[in-house]
Formats: C-alpha cells, structure tokens, sequence
C-alpha cells in the first residue's frame, strides 16, 4: 500500500522553506542564544569569563535548541500534515531525517556563524573557539535527535514543552560533559581524541538510529 | 462488477478502551467503484478510514491491499500549510507547476489564490487545495473524509464529478460523509455504520 508522493530531497527543501517563512519564530532561539550567551560575560570577573565560556556557550546551545524543538513535530500533527507524511511512499523515517536535517540547517547552523562574535565577547583564544565549535558540530546532531525523540513523544499533548525538556535534559548531560571535556582538555594542553570520538560516534549512532526511533514514536503517538 | 478487487476489509472492529466503536465491518472494494461509509456521528467513520489508511492500528480484522494499491488521504484536517500557497504545498507531489495549476484549476480555485498563503483562503479554497492534492497523487484509491466541508454546491458537483471520472478510469474511493453522493447506481455502494 503507498501514494505517490515525494522524496527525502523533496520535502527537506520544502521543509526550509517553510521554515522561511516561519522566519521570526526560527529566530527566536538564535536571539535567545545570542542574548543568553552575551550576559554571561558582564556576569563574571574578567578573569574568569574565558574559563567559563565553553560551559556557558554550551548550555546556552542546548537550551536554545531544546526551545527549538518544541514545535518540531507538534504542528504537523495538529495541521494534518503527520498523515500525509505517514502515509507516504517513503519510509517515515526517511521523511523524519530529512526535517531534522532542515532544522539543523535553520536552527543551529545560524549559532557557529555566530560563534566568533561570542568568541571576542568572551576574549576566547582561537584555538579553544575552534575545538569548542568543533565539539558543538559533534553534540548538536545527539542533541537534535534526542530532543526529536521526546519531541515525538510530547506531540500530542497539551503540555508537551515541558515534557520535551524533562526528557531531553538528563539524557543530553552526557553530551555535555563529553563537549566540555574536549574543551577543557584542549585548554590545558591535553589530547581531546577521546572525547571527540565519542562525541563523533555518538553522532554517527543518533544519525543512524535516531529518526527511525522517532518515526516509531510518532506512530505510536498518533495511534 | 467483475473488475479487480483493489481492498479487502474482514471483520475489522475498533474499540476505544471499554467502549466498541464498530464490529465486524467487511467490504470488498474493487476498481470502479464508490464506497460511501454513512452513520450518525461518533459511528466510527473516521476511524474506519484511518484503519485502512493504515495510520492507526485496529483490534481485530484485516485490511488487505491487492497489488499494491496506491492510496491518497483526505483526512478531516487539510493537511496543508498555511505559511504556504497552494501551489507550494502542491509542489510536494508534483515538482512541475504547470500540473499543480492545472489541479487546482480543476478544483475551481481561482488562478489569483495560487499564490497567496493558505491562511489567507477561505475554508472552501483550503479544502480545494487539499483536494486537488488527493488528483496529484495518481493514487488508484481515495479515502476521503468529509470531502464536501466546506465547499459551494459548484465545488460540490466538480468533487462528485470527480470521482465518478475517477471510478470509470479504473479507481476507487471510499468516502465518509454526512452528504448525498449523487453518483452513478452502477459505481455508488453505502456502507452504514450503525
């Protein structure tokens, strides 16, 4: 049983833009990213703002994405787009990847342009600003993929944003702790191959599993 | 009819916790013909459609698709998006626009609302969109819920129109709704759900 409908290349384009013209909801988490993000430094004795600025652009980072997610999936299913995606030719799966990838691209691609700007606000050498970009391009893909998941999960509820956050907090510190390490490791001079890898196997895996994982859920919850 | 079974439904039944919606509902719906499913509200036509969709797991009964028969869904929410235009919400199934005009000109939605955002059309014209959606698909099996919400009578002929055409070219569709489907007897079997 299948519709003729369209493919991964198709809906991701369509996908962005959409979010185009959701233009100023998308920018929401990137201004809070920013605004958050540049208040820590006024904050802090000026000594201690470039020890503390992986941690604080981190959970910045997360938080600005999980206030990404919470319309991921919600609208689609109130709109009555969820039954034409889950009655497409593509495995829905497929069709979830290519909405995360289209939120990745709007979402957080916009935070590593802004990151050398943070970067100066916070006095942060270029060489930590670089293994703290590259651990965030490492993170943000776990990051996303849990947040999918339980984005999933709370897409038919009422009180679904605070869901997404408690279910998304606790599973995402591992990626945290691993990010900072790297950083961390960096700063005093330390191989960070370790935390990297994980951090890159991590991404690898959630890439791999995590949008068939939430296709499942999302049936489940429109069951 | 001798033509060739496109769905076979046995015994399918559908309960929401303790209370049973339906039971034992059976059908065979064959290519050329219309399956209106009629009943009072709440008698499980939604959930009956959303069963053969397959967008919803049912408690007992199969759903059979024969030669892997291609479905389109209408559902009782458009399943559009506002922030779009028709004919970017169209450009989803058909990456030409010329076929998506010609869609939604046959649905009767004026060339002057191909372009604006669909929450700026009236119900009707969202509805139109969604329809003519259901044209793009090519699919050999409609499920329709409540197609005529929202329309004018003309749009109301042009969908019964359509499905007739649909059935003589060798489709099917199956079609909750409250209205009189004023079909072809030859084409047109009702279903009640009591």
């Amino acid at each position: 049983m299948k519709v003729n409908g369209f493919s991964f290349r198709r809906y991701f384009f369509f996908c962005l833009r959409l979010l185009f013209r959701q233009r100023r909801e998308v920018a929401l988490p990137l201004f809070f990213f920013l605004l958050v993000s540049s208040l820590f430094p006024l904050s802090f004795a000026n000594h201690a703002v470039p020890l503390l600025a992986p941690a604080a652009l981190w959970i910045t980072a997360l938080l600005s994405i999980l206030l990404s997610l919470n319309n991921l999936f919600r609208e689609d299913v109130e709109d009555g787009f969820m039954e034409q995606l889950m009655v497409a030719p593509q495995p829905l799966g497929g069709l979830v990847a290519a909405k995360m990838l289209a939120h990745w691209v709007a979402y957080i691609l916009p935070m590593f342009v802004c990151l050398p700007l943070l970067g100066l606000w916070y006095n942060m050498p270029s060489d930590t600003l670089f293994v703290l970009s590259l651990s965030l391009l490492l993170g943000t893909p776990t990051l996303l993929v849990l947040g999918a998941l339980a984005a999933a999960l709370a897409a038919g509820l009422k009180q679904g944003g605070t869901l997404l956050i408690l279910i998304t907090l606790p599973l995402a510190t591992p990626i945290l702790l691993f990010g900072l390490t790297m950083v961390d490791m960096s700063q005093n001079g330390l191989s960070y191959a370790a935390a990297r890898d994980f951090l890159a196997a991590m991404a690898v895996v959630s890439i791999g599993i995590g949008p068939l994982v939430t296709a499942a859920s999302l049936r489940i919850g429109m069951d | 009819m001798t033509s060739q079974p496109l769905l076979t439904v046995e015994d399918l039944g559908h309960s929401y916790g303790a209370a049973e919606i339906f039971s034992a509902v059976s059908f065979v719906l064959a290519a050329g013909e219309i399956l209106q499913v009629t009943g009072r509200n709440g008698s499980g036509k939604t959930t009956l459609l959303r069963l053969i969709a397959g967008t919803k797991s049912h408690d007992s009964g199969t759903v059979i698709w024969h030669d892997d028969a291609n479905i389109a869904v209408l559902g009782h929410k458009n399943g559009i998006k506002g922030e779009l235009s028709p004919l970017e919400n169209l450009s989803l199934y058909a990456p030409d626009a010329k076929t998506c005009v010609e869609a939604l000109s046959r649905l009767g939605l004026e060339r002057a609302h191909h372009k604006k955002p669909c929450y700026m059309l009236s119900a009707g014209q969202q509805r139109k969109t969604a329809l003519a959606r259901v044209l793009l698909t090519g699919a050999a099996v409609w499920l329709l819920d409540e197609p005529f919400t929202a329309l004018d009578d003309k749009a109301h002929e042009t969908v019964t129109a359509l499905l007739t055409e649909h059935a003589r070219t060798g489709g099917a569709a199956v079609v909750a709704t409250h209205d009189r489907l004023d079909l072809d007897k030859k084409i047109l079997r009702e279903l009640v759900m009591s």
